[in-house]
């Protein structure tokens, strides 16, 4: 038996982006609308290498075989650009994670990004740590980091709860840059009175279009926005249909 | 040489045991359905392992840290003591052992709760803090619908007001309407964004795992 709509709906969400992938490489780009935080973000990447200053990602602890590892994925497709460009820097970039399985990406995403420049792949790798195995004991122990090694921003773009609290006043007290992202709705809501620059619900999934990661993140974007509309169709004709008592 | 012929082998297993599962969801196919199965054991297996690469990985960190003189050492120590005395005492008596539980309910979950504290103690504070950083009229709702939630989990002076509390009480409206709409909409995002995020892995065009 098979699932009709659900696998209608995925190969619909394919091709589109297959179709986004070719008009990308032709050259038809799209504009995006401005998020402040991808446009601070920039800028906080250049002062930061200018000051010797290090950028912290945090991949929170989504683990492998759960449904929240979305976000984690995100978060490594901004590592390896900002290590590509921070790793010319004094400081490269560190990656903290609450999962072991998402440690070892980051410390692979590190490598490969440090293979790509012709550095060493051990010196980059070894700044994908562990650094807690609860919410909040990672919370707790990324404050260390946060402190005493030169951070000026911190990305918060992982699976987490409400404990992203903790890190957000970490990072103020430092004076850094915080954005934050998660796919958890008790996060966002942290995010956004603790965060210089909340990225709410899809904004987090347009990081790696907007940090220019590659021309699979700006079709994706792209299909993304497509189905949007294409769900707020078949939504409103339901509504309807519900209403003249077709349904 | 060693680049090349990992890259396309690594992004190959990714690819290949993604679809397999995902096949194996939409379609009812027997030796489908057990691959995908199979996959799903493996993956949990692996996960464990890499917890345990991610507990080594803690206890490098901290002893290199410790030996450079990097950070407060009392901290090192007391990340190495207790890990060795949970080591040592799960190891040998086993997870359900009251010794091994002891650590849990009067160690770990003591420490957990009083974080819990101090979490709300910041986000109060944060809240305080909202308009330096939101400026705009969305903040001003963030701490109106903040207010209204406070207000409404406890009587007030023993009181309940009938805009607070009940079935036809205003928050119970906005919650079921205003609420639940723009969680729905926030999580239709999120989850075109999932999926997107998973088709990429799945095309091969992301690929975490360094190929």
């Amino acid at each position: 038996m098979i699932q009709v709509f659900e696998t209608i709906f995925l190969l619909f969400f394919i091709g589109l982006i297959i179709v986004f992938i070719v008009l990308e490489k032709r050259g038809q780009s799209t504009f995006f609308r401005d998020l402040p935080a991808f446009r601070r973000l920039k800028r906080a990447l250049g002062l930061a290498v200018e000051e010797g200053k290090r950028i912290h990602i945090a991949l929170g602890g989504g683990s492998l075989v759960s449904e929240n590892f979305a976000s984690g994925l995100i978060g490594l497709s901004v590592l390896e650009r900002l290590a590509r460009v921070a790793a010319v820097g004094d400081r490269p970039p560190v990656a903290s994670s609450g999962e072991g399985g998402m440690m070892l990406l980051s410390q692979d995403t590190l490598k490969s990004a440090s293979r790509r420049l012709g550095l060493g792949a051990e010196m980059l790798a070894s700044q994908g740590r562990m650094t807690g195995t609860t919410p909040f004991s990672y919370a707790i122990s990324v404050q260390p980091l946060m402190r005493e090694e030169s951070v000026s921003v911190d990305l918060l773009l992982g699976s987490m709860g409400s404990e992203a609290g903790l890190m957000c006043d970490a990072s103020e007290r430092q004076g850094n840059l915080r954005i934050g992202g998660s796919e958890d709705l008790s996060a966002q809501a942290v995010y956004y009175a603790a965060t210089t620059d909340p990225l709410l619900g899809e904004e987090l999934f347009a990081a790696g279009a907007y940090l220019e990661c590659g021309t699979a993140h700006r079709a994706s974007l792209r299909a993304q926005d497509v189905m949007r509309w294409v769900l707020i169709v078949v939504l409103l004709v339901g509504v309807l249909a519900k209403g003249i008592g077709l349904l | 040489m060693r680049m090349t012929l990992r890259a396309p082998v690594s992004t190959a297993i990714a690819v290949l045991s993604g679809v397999i599962v995902l096949v194996g969801y939409f379609v009812e196919i027997p030796i489908l359905t057990s691959l995908r199965m199979v996959f799903l054991r493996w993956a949990f297996i692996l996960s464990a392992v890499a917890l345990v690469m991610g507990v080594l990985n803690m206890v490098f960190t901290h002893w290199r840290q410790m030996r450079q003189g990097q950070g407060n050492a009392f901290y090192h120590l007391a990340f190495f003591g207790g890990l060795v005395v949970t080591v040592v005492v799960a190891g040998w008596f086993g997870i359900s052992h009251p010794f091994s539980r002891w650590i849990y309910d009067a160690v770990l979950l003591p420490v957990e709760a009083s974080l819990m504290v101090v979490l709300a103690v910041t986000l109060t504070y944060a809240l305080t803090r909202l308009f330096p950083i939101q400026r705009s009229g969305f903040g001003l709702v963030f701490l109106a619908v903040v207010l209204l939630a406070l207000l409404s989990s406890a009587p007030i002076l023993g009181k309940q007001f009938a805009l607070l509390f009940g079935h036809d009480s205003l928050l119970n409206y906005l919650s079921r309407v205003a609420g639940v709409a723009g969680v729905r909409g926030i999580l239709l995002g999120v989850a075109l964004g999932s999926i997107a995020t998973g088709l990429r892995i799945l095309m091969g065009s992301d690929r975490p795992y360094g190929g």
